[in-house]
């Protein structure tokens, strides 16, 4: 018996009349590399919108852990164990990288209604700002203006906030997107260095990214899961050849 | 610019300016720069407390005057209700004791700003400015309405609150004090945007989704915000109160809440100092170019449109920029 650490069950959700999820079920199992893929316009990021909570389903269920979270808010649900990073980077852009990073430190410990001690000098980020910055490259940009980094260097640290937290489940949308070459190494070795710690989604375009990573694969089409197993199964199974591998 | 100057040394310039100011007065014999600048400081310090919402909470609050309205009107109705001996609505006791009005002052419009605050925090963006001018105006005509007090023409106060120690009626002595009440909020105001608060509330502006999917639940850091900003307004009514020895609705109206804009805006979004310095720059162009004609709007427009333009972080930023 596998031991899932999500569950997503029967979910739909509608715009009007586009159906971007269709009676979508898939599990992911504790300690995997878990990748959705699909044409574009499948409605991966829905889904990511939907686990998340900024979207809510029309119906179907969303188990963490065996526990219904359709119905709680998103900061509960980041407080239950989902972190993520968007498909369009979105950082503190007016603070620094260090604040960026502090900011993502301090989050997930107590309330943060302190009003005179400054943030920086806080234990725990003097403790792990340092490795945090290291562990995603950025320890040379601490100062620099967020909004001013390179897309890459963005799309790092994006990451690195995610990862700071400690989640269960990490949800990354897109992390190769406009990466170049060297990015590309970099954070997939980021990313197969959670293996085993962290639960990962990987919503991603880059196939190479996606085979070498993935344990295992859902594929969605029209808002539907259409086929879910390891790599050699996706790339082995005709259905998917044909609504998906075969146009590349 | 090549020529940027350190922000700690305009800060000390700006603190040595005010602190020797009343002897340059007394030097030059122009006594009556002792009370604009009287003025300046308690519209610095309302600008202050604007700046918190606006430059780092990212709460466009076009309601700002109401909390000054309201720290002013407390101020004069305990005056009043001392002056006439006549308890306030039967069962309070009027005072003009300072050190028990003015905190009154403040968490009253702290208060209102909790009120007002969580349901305006409801929306944002355009809606948010809407419902918070909607707010003061509606705060402007109840006072209007106070026939007891004056009603449109206002109330006067016939002299200063008592504060043990200190003669207010002696304008040095309350140039100091309103000095001492702006240090100290921009000392607190400081300390607060460095804090774990100050950090969540300038990552909440900056991005809202991001901050949620932090698992922080944003509002009620903004909610914070805008209570301590309110308070910050309170206590600049109560001493503009006590400056002018009158209060009137025109405290409350949405164009005390434009030209407290303009002032933070003008000095520097988001940068606590700038907006004093916009106060002054503010303050000191209205009465100079009143001296000359009496459509001194005219030359003023222009002025602030040029330095919105040229100088996007305004007059601090300005001075202090680096490139």
């Amino acid at each position: 018996m596998a031991d899932y650490i999500l569950q997503v069950k029967g979910l739909c959700k509608s715009f009007g009349a586009v159906q971007a999820s269709q009676d979508l079920s898939f599990g992911i199992q504790r300690g995997h590399i878990h990748a959705l893929i699909g044409p574009n316009g499948a409605g991966k990021t829905t889904v990511l919108n939907l686990l998340s909570g900024e979207l809510q389903p029309d119906s179907g269920s969303i188990l963490l852990n065996s526990e219904e979270i359709n119905k709680l808010p998103v900061h509960k649900r980041v407080k239950a164990g989902l972190g993520r990073s968007f498909q369009i980077t979105s950082i503190f852009n007016d603070l620094s990288v260090a604040e960026n990073m502090a900011l993502a430190i301090l989050a997930g410990r107590g309330h943060n209604f302190r009003f005179w001690k400054n943030a920086m000098a806080v234990d725990i980020v003097q403790h792990t700002l340092t490795e945090a910055l290291a562990r995603v490259d950025l320890s040379g940009r601490a100062e620099q203006q967020a909004g001013r980094l390179s897309h890459g260097e963005k799309r790092q640290l994006e990451v690195g906030m995610a990862l700071v937290g400690g989640p269960q489940l990490l949800m990354l949308d897109e992390p190769m997107a406009g990466q170049g070459a060297g990015g590309t190494v970099e954070l997939q070795k980021l990313i197969s260095g959670l293996k085993g710690t962290t639960t990962i989604l990987l919503v991603e375009h880059d196939m190479d990214v996606v085979f070498s990573l993935a344990d295992q694969i859902s594929v969605i089409v029209y808002g539907h899961c259409i086929a879910s197993g390891s790599p050699e199964e996706i790339r082995r199974n005709s259905e998917v050849q044909n609504a998906y591998l075969g146009e590349h | 610019m090549t020529s940027a100057i350190p922000k700690t040394v305009i800060i000390i310039a700006g603190a040595l300016f005010f602190c020797s100011l009343p002897w340059a007065a007394d030097y030059f014999g122009e006594q009556y720069l002792i009370s604009l600048f009287t003025r300046i400081l308690i519209y610095s310090l309302a600008a202050v407390s604007l700046d918190l919402l606006i430059g780092y909470g990212g709460l466009i609050s076009l309601g700002h005057a109401a909390f000054v309205g309201i720290g002013a009107y407390v101020t004069a109705i305990f005056f009043h209700h001392s002056f006439v001996a006549e308890p306030i609505a039967g069962i309070v006791a009027g005072s003009d004791n300072a050190l028990l009005v003015w905190p009154l002052a403040i968490i009253i419009s702290a208060a209102f700003a909790l009120i007002i605050g969580s349901l305006s925090l409801r929306t944002s963006g355009m809606h948010f400015i809407m419902i918070t001018l909607a707010f003061a105006q509606m705060l402007y005509y109840f006072a209007v309405g106070l026939e007891k007090y004056g009603g449109d023409d206002g109330l006067s106060l016939y002299s200063r609150n008592q504060l043990v120690g200190m003669d207010l009626n002696n304008d040095v002595h309350f140039y100091f004090v309103c000095l001492f009440f702006l240090t100290l909020f921009l000392f607190i105001s400081h300390r607060l945007v460095k804090s774990r608060f100050g950090l969540v509330l300038r990552g909440a502006a900056s991005s809202s989704r991001r901050i949620k999917a932090l698992g922080i639940p944003e509002r009620r850091y903004k909610l914070v915000c805008f209570v301590i900003g309110g308070a910050g307004a309170g206590l600049a009514g109560a001493l503009l109160a006590n400056q002018t020895e009158y209060v009137s609705p025109g405290l409350l109206h949405w164009t005390l809440s434009g030209e407290l804009m303009v002032m933070v805006l003008l000095g520097g979004l988001g940068s606590l100092f700038g907006p004093v310095l916009g106060a002054t720059a503010y303050l000191l162009l209205e009465e100079t170019l009143a001296m000359y004609t009496e459509h001194w709007m005219v030359y003023f427009g222009p002025i602030l449109i040029m330095v919105v333009l040229f100088a996007k972080r305004g007059l601090f930023g300005f001075l202090t920029q680096k490139e």
